[in-house]
């Protein structure tokens, strides 16, 4: 494979030997399942909607080759260049998401999707990580010039983001910023009674959400009702619940999965499903075990640069990624109301792939170790 | 030095540049572990309730799984005449229905569906997709083709499950014993109903004592009579009098049990096991028996029929009466209805009562039908019941009682509960002694008089010795009984010297043609069409036939009339 030594004092030497490796490992395991996972998965939804049976593999498969050229750029650059194109990237996205309520295509209820270039992208999706690295930077700024009314731009920040997602409305999108945001202020410094504050803020912010939109109302209702009749209005829970049962310790295999047929998001929301019937135990068990281990090797990466701006980005990116998933997994198994969150590598999603390439670039870009501590970011 | 905002831990901050982040950094990274923790410790949870759904829980044993349900139906037995000709049979097949409630889009399922089959209408699916239900019909029994294309939609909520449908190969001929199913293949009419039970277990096949053959030219042959005269209906068997089986059996109208939707429910109605009549001189037969075997008179013993018998204000006449005394076996032939009133008053109210129960005229006969109709017995039964019943009316049975106790006067005297399954070979045959052999060799031998030289000529199967009687009965309603609508029946027996096969024909309601010279009586219409099927039956049945029956005919009646036949027995 590759032989590059570590005396190579060359760019793409030093490129090697800084960048953290496990975390490339790991993420191109996870597109590895996700691409024999939707091959799974995806052609009874692409035969109901008379596609070709693997359209949605195909098209995903394509989009992984961007996406990672995308991480591994990224993973190239410098932390100042990181962070320019971050704030590019950032500002493009909330451009689209202003327009998106203008000229974004409406889709199951939801205007999240806009049309570029004959590409339809979901501004949201890169709005993610780009905004944990912009707000790590208010953030740090905070730190660096207490006397700059920066936690009021990082707080003003965060209010308008929300507003532009509510009006999508992209629900899941709003909790995730909220929480990275919340997770980089703690990380700043937040004292604990602040925390207690927000937590009550947040309590009741859901629940605000649940008596001001129908459908969070219906989710969580939906969720809570006593689901035990087969038949009734929860049937996609049910049937991903009943796919995981299906799998047991070893899976049915590859392909032998029958109750995935059923499952009306099996390439998208409910791909884990997919995973525990086909694959079994062990393999979920696997996948989770993957983003643990992204979000703390990257976590322990920049506690060893002990650097407040790489630990705030990182702190705010890995989280997302993990929380992500988490919500996406734990959904699937009930343990929480469904989300409509894809999980992070695995699940169909143009725009999605391209912005976890982006943030993993990016995560990369951030934990590569750093030869000189006083690097400019 | 600035102050701190309030929303800070208290921190020194002693150093200019970046290394006054230290202590920040320090709690950034307490607080990044901290966070670590927690995402552990969530992941943790996902990952036990990963194991706990994925291996503690098992799926309900409901079928939500696979949409083609596999579960094998149980294949219903099939039914098959005396010679294996198939009745009955299943197919399996399958019946598509949906769970509206998984429904994802009915309106684009109800299309499709829609064109799948071209006898399901749009609007019907739609509203049968969106009813609040988990479980409708879209339609049953489909042909393969039809499976194929179903499936081939690849409908979520769509299901199929493994049905039999029922074919009857021999269609109405054989309907009314047969029977059918309903559309979720439980016996609703004839051994279907009956015989529910073990057809369903699938275990044996049931054989019944019908001959296909026997029951094409019966039924052919009393639709050709019912269409001749007019009649309202018409019906029909044939019995083999020494084991009960009935060979066969024929209601008209009939239907069709495999187009069920196009059935008359009174095309349904089974005239020989459900309908009771009053059978006027038919009865004469089981008048003269009872009369034989209690030794209240021989064959020679004479009545007058000189007179009508006046009871109260109406009188019992003859028909064509000779208005002199006769002896018993003149009084059969002519069927002076007041010669028998006068045997049955000789033998008794009460003797008359038993005699007719012993031969089962009074009770409901044990077939392997669930329609079987109930005799209409006067109560009470007085003096004037016993006299109108000696010649035919007043007490109402079904054609299957008539030939139980028909079949005991001719085979000797035993009877037998007759049965529509095959003996099975070496069974031992119920047999109950009710009269005696001689009184039963004395009855055919009036019966056969009937044939060679009284009503039942046109019954004439030459070479099979055809024994039997005629009975015309004026139809009742409204409390009156009207002679223009008539009940005719003819039971007879062949072949005289040997006696195996019961026959009975009954037309309802015949009316006069050019051909009976406006007669409507059963002489010209039931006798000829007996006669037709058992010229058309004895051959198959494989009876020689005796090929000087007019010379025995001679000498059977100059036997009867030397009085040559008291010395015979």
């Amino acid at each position: 494979m590759f032989s590059i030594t570590k005396r190579d004092t060359s760019y793409i030497g030093r490129w090697w030997w800084s960048l953290d490796r496990w975390i490339v490992i790991a993420t191109f395991l996870l597109l590895g399942i996700g691409v024999i996972l939707i091959m799974a998965g995806s052609p009874s939804v692409a035969d109901r909607l008379k596609l070709n049976s693997f359209y949605f593999a195909r098209r995903h498969a394509l989009m992984i080759i961007p996406a990672v050229g995308l991480m591994l750029g990224i993973s190239f650059l410098s932390l100042k260049q990181i962070r320019y194109l971050a704030f590019a990237v950032f500002g493009f996205a909330v451009l689209c998401l202003i327009l998106t309520p203008f000229v974004g295509m409406e889709i199951k209820g939801a205007r999240r999707w806009i049309n570029i270039f004959g590409f339809s992208l979901q501004a949201s999706e890169f709005l993610k990580p780009t905004f944990a690295v912009v707000s790590a930077w208010i953030f740090y700024l905070y730190k660096k010039q207490p006397h700059y009314p920066w936690l009021w731009v990082a707080l003003g920040g965060l209010v308008s983001m929300l507003f532009l997602l509510l009006l999508q409305p992209d629900l899941g999108m709003v909790v995730m910023i909220s929480c990275v945001w919340c997770g980089q202020f703690f990380l700043t410094g937040l004292s604990l009674w602040i925390i207690l504050i927000f937590a009550i803020a947040g309590v009741s912010g859901i629940l605000g959400a649940y008596f001001l939109f129908p459908h969070v109302s219906s989710r969580i209702d939906r969720f809570l009702a006593t689901s035990g009749d087969k038949y009734s209005d929860f049937y996609q829970i049910n049937q991903s619940l009943d796919a995981f049962a299906n799998g047991g310790l070893m899976g049915q295999g590859p392909g032998e999965g029958v109750v995935k047929k059923y499952l009306p998001d099996a390439h998208a929301d409910f791909i884990f499903a997919v995973a525990g019937e086909e694959f079994g135990f062990f393999l979920c068990m696997f996948i989770a075990m993957l983003f643990v281990f992204i979000l703390i090797r990257s976590f322990l990466r920049v506690i060893a640069e002990e650097n407040l701006y790489l630990i705030l980005s990182v702190g705010g990116l890995a989280s997302g990624l993990g929380l992500q998933a988490l919500i996406n997994m734990s959904s699937s198994l009930k343990l929480i109301p469904t989300k409509g969150m894809t999980l992070p590598f695995i699940s169909y999603g143009g725009s999605s792939l391209l912005a976890l390439g982006l943030m993993m670039g990016m995560i990369l870009g951030f934990t590569r170790k750093r030869f000189d501590p006083r690097q400019e970011f | 030095m600035k102050k701190h905002s309030p929303f800070f831990q208290k921190y020194s901050v002693s150093k200019i540049g970046e290394s006054i982040f230290v202590p920040f950094v320090k709690m950034a990274s307490r607080r990044l572990i901290f966070i670590s923790c927690l995402f552990s410790f969530a992941y943790s949870i996902v990952i036990f309730r990963l194991f706990d759904v994925m291996v503690f829980s098992k799926i309900e044993e409901e079928k939500t799984v696979s949409q083609i349900d596999t579960s094998v139906a149980q294949i219903r037995a099939n039914i098959y005449d005396r010679s294996a000709q198939m009745l009955a049979t299943s197919l399996s097949t399958y019946s598509v229905y949906a769970n509206p409630k998984q429904m994802i889009d009915p309106k684009e399922s109800a299309l499709k569906i829609a064109q799948v089959f071209s006898d399901l209408k749009y609007e019907d699916l739609f509203e049968k997709l969106t009813c609040d239900k988990g479980f409708v019909w879209i339609k049953r029994n489909l042909a393969p083709q039809e499976q194929d294309a179903v499936l081939k939609l690849g409908i979520p909520g769509i299901y199929f499950q493994k049905e039999s449908k029922r074919i009857y190969p021999q269609g109405s001929l054989t309907a009314h014993v047969v029977g059918l199913v309903n559309i979720d293949g439980k016996g609703v009419a004839g051994v279907e109903q009956k015989l529910d039970v073990n057809l369903s277990q699938g275990v044996d096949p049931v054989e019944l004592a019908m001959d296909v053959r026997l029951q094409h030219i019966l039924v052919q042959e009393v639709e050709k009579s019912v269409r001749e005269f007019s009649a309202k209906g018409g019906a029909g068997m044939v019995m083999d009098i020494h084991t009960g089986e009935i060979l066969a059996i024929g209601s008209f109208p009939t239907f069709d049990p495999n187009q069920t939707s196009q059935i008359d429910p009174s095309a349904m109605f089974n005239r020989i096991t459900t309908g009771v009549y009053e059978y006027g001189s038919v009865m004469k037969i089981l008048t003269a028996a009872m009369a034989l075997e209690l030794n209240k008179a021989n064959l020679y013993s004479v009545f007058d029929a000189t007179h009508p018998i006046k009871v109260g204000r109406f009188q019992i006449k003859d028909y064509k009466g000779q208005n002199r005394p006769m002896p018993v076996w003149e009084v059969f032939l002519h069927s002076s209805n007041i010669g028998f009133v006068k045997m049955a008053q000789l033998v008794g109210v009460d003797a008359h009562k038993s005699f007719l129960k012993k031969m089962g005229l009074l009770d409901k006969p044990k077939l392997e039908l669930p329609e079987i109709g109930y005799p209409l017995i006067p109560k009470p039964w007085k003096e004037i019941n016993t006299m109108t019943i000696a010649y035919g009316y007043g007490l109402s049975a079904s054609p299957i009682q008539m030939a139980r106790a028909m079949g005991a006067v001719m085979n000797g005297g035993y009877l037998i509960e007759p049965t529509l399954l095959k003996s099975k070979e070496g069974e031992e045959i119920k047999k109950t002694r009710v009269i005696s052999e001689k009184t039963s060799k004395l009855v055919r031998t009036l019966m056969r008089l009937v044939i060679t030289d009284g009503t039942g000529k046109k019954a004439v199967a030459p070479g099979y010795e055809v024994f039997g009687k005629t009975g015309t009965a004026n139809q009742q309603s409204g409390g009156k009984y009207h002679s223009n609508h008539v009940t005719t029946t003819f039971i007879g027996g062949f072949p005289f010297s040997n006696p195996k096969y019961l026959i009975m024909v009954t037309l309802d309601d015949p009316s006069p043609t050019k051909a009976t010279f406006g007669y409507t009586t059963a002489g010209w219409n039931a006798a000829p069409l007996a006669g037709r099927i058992i010229r058309r039956i004895a051959p198959v049945v494989g009876i020689k036939p005796v090929i000087d029956e007019e010379d025995r005919a001679k000498d059977h009646m100059n036997l009867v009339q030397t009085k040559g036949i008291l010395y015979a027995h």
